[in-house]
């Protein structure tokens, strides 16, 4: 299930979004966001806003791991202007940064009214100057060179802090504008679906002490495929200790014969089943469905 | 003694003759009594041993300490492990020496503390360990501490009572250190009841201070457990920071009772208990410490930053 256009967690490489929000909680928010996202789909997630902290001098830098903080005018925004072939070191250092991490690409979240100047004309008359070739061609980001992968880039700007003129005007620069509130929302944090061939359910979400319940019950009524429960759970984010617990005892309840199959267990519930001992109670498999 | 009782003798050596008179007769006793025998030993020791069995060394299961549980809770682990494959012995022999060499004191402490709780926490297993210490390589204060970490010493098949061995709760609690005061710039995060957004902040931080991927997860995930069931006025709260080479986490519980001090290195059971949390926790971290304090208690955890890991896998 692919994360839609319209949620911060589905802009992908080579997409280029604007998302306004309001106050630091939103922004929080939109940035953990980010980094879920990123962690799901085993990119690096560099941030370019003011206020990043640059150590103490002596200290080694901070580099980040699946995330990183980058000043602005480390980036390549001096004076409001954005020196486009510095930012393309910066982002050819990440890349091979991020490869050597063992992450295959880039999200480029830029806080852009951090980096561009604010013009007169913005200021009197809520309007870039030079804007309006184009909807995307009014961000400096849109132009950058083409790298061989494109990272996703995300501009956000706080709509609690700045004007209304100079919002608008940053935001007019964009193709793909979404307000984080509904951006930020990905849907029940558990979805339990049926799935045919091999009969079975599909998890999908985020699973824990709020919704474990939900998953009980499914799994009373859940079909059999023959003499086996297939469990599809490749999209299941997070699963915590009592939920995998209780996948382990109902495998450990099955009569003798019958197998509970989990597909595509994550990273955190093959954790949880190898550091309790539980991966031999069930049987997994890594690869597709069907 | 019970037929299930843990037995638990350290032994102190001085040369490769008297490391074989205790070492030999207890894993040939075992042999005989059909007990399964593991011996995990130093690679010139378990030569020693292997040589000196003879046609009966095919008979015994071995494995180069170093490897077996890197860390004390893996160990921990890892004993329990090798004690599950063999459900139908009564009892079971292992020969146990740990890897002292190279560690620092932080290190050297987790395993003597180690040493004390497996007195707790193998309680009823039904196995009987002999931990050898090399007096010719070992520091003479890691040999002195054997003495009270372990009930009875061995010389040859002499066993003698260890006069100053210390119970283990008396032993890890003398030996806790006051934690280092977190660093100004540690990020806080106050837990306001909402699990899934807590973990999400927590996966935030813990990225942009040097985590990544299937660790990044699972360390938010260990945390998060630790918050699992935390209810009530007193709220948890989650500070984060980064140190050479590791992150670091405080996780503050402001509840009630002192924890145990070796709750999360008990076997993990389909039943929930309360040490699940720590038992994730210890398994993946470098290391973990659980402080009491009047306002609660304070689980401090380290974990590896992907600088290390990247080493680790010799990129």
């Amino acid at each position: 299930m692919s994360e839609p256009l319209t949620t911060a967690f589905g802009v992908a490489r080579g997409d280029h979004a604007w998302i306004r929000y309001a106050g630091e909680d939103e922004r929080r928010e939109l940035r953990a966001a980010q980094v879920l996202t990123a962690a799901e789909r085993g990119e690096r997630v560099v941030f370019v806003h003011a206020g990043a902290r640059r150590g103490r001098p002596g200290d080694a830098p901070v580099e980040g791991g699946q995330a990183t903080v980058i000043a602005p005018r480390d980036a390549g925004f001096a004076a409001g202007r954005l020196d486009a072939r510095r930012l393309m070191d910066v982002l050819e250092q990440q890349i091979a940064h991020a490869a050597r991490l063992g992450l295959r690409g880039l999200r480029l979240c830029v806080e852009l009214a951090d980096v561009l100047q604010e013009t007169p004309d913005v200021a009197e008359h809520g309007r870039a100057r030079g804007e309006g070739n184009g909807p995307t061609g009014g961000c400096p980001l849109a132009a950058l060179p083409a790298l061989p992968r494109p990272p996703a880039i995300i501009c956000h700007g706080d709509r609690a802090r700045l004007p209304g003129p100079r919002l608008r005007a940053l935001e007019r620069r964009h193709a793909l504008v979404l307000e984080a509130e509904p951006a930020l929302t990905r849907g029940p944090q558990l979805c339990v679906l049926p799935v045919h061939g091999p009969a079975g359910l599909r998890l999908v979400g985020e699973l824990d002490g709020s919704n474990i319940g939900v998953l009980a019950r499914a799994l009373e009524t859940a079909p059999l495929d023959g003499r086996d429960l297939h469990l599809d759970v490749r999209e299941l984010r997070h699963a915590d200790v009592a939920a995998v617990r209780l996948l382990v005892r109902v495998a450990a309840a099955m009569p003798d014969g019958h197998r509970l199959v989990l597909h595509a267990p994550g990273p955190v519930v093959s954790a949880v089943l190898r550091h309790f001992g539980w991966a031999g109670r069930l049987v997994l498999e890594e690869g597709g469905w069907g | 003694m019970k037929r299930s009782a843990f037995v638990h003798q350290g032994c102190v050596y001085a040369g490769d003759e008297e490391f074989l008179r205790m070492a030999v007769p207890f894993v040939d006793e075992g042999l005989r009594r059909d007990e399964p025998v593991l011996v995990t030993t130093t690679p010139a020791n378990l030569d020693l041993v292997r040589a000196a069995l003879g046609r009966h060394a095919r008979h015994v299961d071995y494995a180069e300490t170093a490897f077996f549980g890197r860390r004390p809770p893996q160990r921990v682990a890892a004993f329990l492990g090798w004690r599950h494959r063999h459900p139908r012995a009564a009892r079971v022999r292992i020969l146990a020496e740990p890897v002292w060499t190279g560690r620092s004191a932080r290190q050297v402490e987790a395993w003597e503390c180690m040493e004390s709780a497996l007195n707790a926490v193998l309680a009823d297993t039904g196995i009987h360990m002999i931990c050898p210490y090399d007096a010719r390589t070992v520091e003479p204060e890691i040999v002195r501490n054997a003495h009270r970490t372990h009930p009875h010493m061995v010389a040859g098949t002499d066993v003698s009572d260890s006069p100053g061995y210390v119970e283990p709760v008396s032993f890890v609690r003398g030996r806790e250190t006051p934690l280092r005061d977190r660093p100004g710039d540690a990020v806080t995060l106050t837990f306001t009841g909402d699990l899934s957004r807590m973990r999400h902040a927590i996966v935030m931080e813990s990225a942009m201070l040097g985590l990544a991927g299937e660790q990044l997860m699972t360390f938010a995930a260990a945390v998060s457990e630790l918050l699992t069931g935390a209810d009530g006025d007193a709220l948890p709260s989650v500070a984060l920071w980064a140190r050479p080479g590791e992150v670091v986490c405080d996780i503050h519980l402001p509840a009630t009772t002192s924890l145990d001090p070796f709750i999360g290195l008990h076997p993990p059971t389909l039943d929930p208990r309360p040490g699940d949390g720590l038992w994730l926790a210890r398994q993946i971290c470098d290391h973990l410490d659980v402080r009491p304090g009047g306002d609660g208690t304070t689980i401090r955890l380290h974990t590896p930053n992907v600088r290390v890991a990247e080493a680790g896998r010799g990129v």
